[in-house]
């Protein structure tokens, strides 16, 4: 089960409508490395690992992984907030608008629905570890260019923080593969 | 026995659960962790594992009200109490991170207990009746600001 708190991980508190940008992070939010992606990723593949330590890890992680997909969603919100039709018209936002208002609706910055497509679930827990590295790997490239592309120092700072987090995570699944490897 | 846990064809030999030289050497080795306040601007309480981007100093927003610092440290040990049990996860045999994710875990309760006391309920259970309102709905969304 799963308890909900109402607090964030960091603090966030975007002042500045950034309409392009909110367009953008849409890939951490349904994208192909993006956090909703990463929750699921963990959750399905805990079934397999051989022992309580990687079942509690891909628990841990996809948890904490919801809370970034509520991070990601607080920015988008954020950056589009008060913004016209026209607005997001211009920004390349018509089309969303016109099938899910200012909803946020889980897809990538194309504005291409959720898929589960990229996700791997091999059942063989040295194969889905090894993914989890590259998956951490691909979402940390993904948030430096997201923060390559704005100047906004208010977004940038979550951005950084949600970066490092990849980074984490990437180092805690190589060294529960270098433990359970060194075992078989 | 964890056998049955993962298909016939990955062999697992029954040493499984003995310590191997890595685990026995962090269980044993002092880990060096940033303050509280550094762990969360870095978004890693590791100091050793925290790598930068470019040339970027993040930072912490400086709040004057009681709240919002309030839920500042709140999110500070929170994040630390993050790190110490994913690092707890690999390593269970650790006594130290052990030690420490207990401390900050209490000493969170013991934040959050008092932020809702002042500012309302950070967990639906422990929402109160405000004039007649369930108070779960009197405060802001975390995408409010």
């Amino acid at each position: 089960m799963f308890i909900y708190s109402k607090r964030e991980f960091f603090p966030i508190d975007i002042k500045k409508k950034d309409l392009g940008l909110a367009k953008s992070l849409y890939a951490q939010y349904g994208g192909p490395y993006g956090e909703l992606g990463a929750a699921l990723r963990y959750f399905a593949q805990r079934t397999t690992m051989p022992d309580e330590r990687g079942r509690m890890l891909l628990t841990d992680i996809a948890t904490e992984e919801l809370g970034h997909v509520e991070m990601i969603c607080t920015m988008i919100y954020q950056l589009t907030k008060g913004a016209t039709v026209k607005e997001l018209e211009d920004a390349g936002l018509g089309c969303m608008y016109t099938v899910h208002g200012t909803g946020l609706f889980p897809s990538n910055c194309n504005g291409e629905p959720f898929t589960t497509a990229g996700i791997g679930v091999t059942g063989d827990y040295i194969a889905d570890l090894s993914e989890d590295m590259a998956a951490e790997e691909k979402a940390r490239a993904t948030y430096e260019h997201l923060i390559n592309q704005t100047n906004d120092p208010d977004v940038i700072n979550v951005l950084l923080y949600l970066r490092q987090r990849e980074i984490i995570h990437y180092n805690r699944f190589k060294d529960l593969l270098k433990c359970y490897k060194s075992k078989k | 026995m964890i056998d049955h846990y993962y298909g016939p064809y990955i062999f697992m030999p029954s040493s499984f659960e003995e310590e191997n030289e890595d685990e026995s050497l962090i269980r044993n080795k002092e880990i060096k962790m940033f303050s509280f306040e550094n762990a969360l601007r870095h978004g890693n309480s590791f100091e050793n594992e925290y790598v930068p981007y470019k040339n970027y100093t993040p930072y912490l927003p400086s709040y004057k009200n009681q709240k919002d610092d309030l839920m500042l440290k709140i999110m500070m040990l929170t994040h630390v109490g993050q790190d110490l049990k994913l690092m707890l996860d690999v390593y269970p045999k650790n006594i130290e991170l052990q030690r420490k994710y207990r401390e900050v875990s209490k000493n969170t309760n013991e934040l959050v207990r008092q932020y809702e006391e002042k500012y309302g309920p950070l967990f639906a259970g422990n929402s109160l009746n405000e004039n007649g309102v369930f108070s779960w709905v009197n405060t802001k969304s975390v995408f409010e600001n």
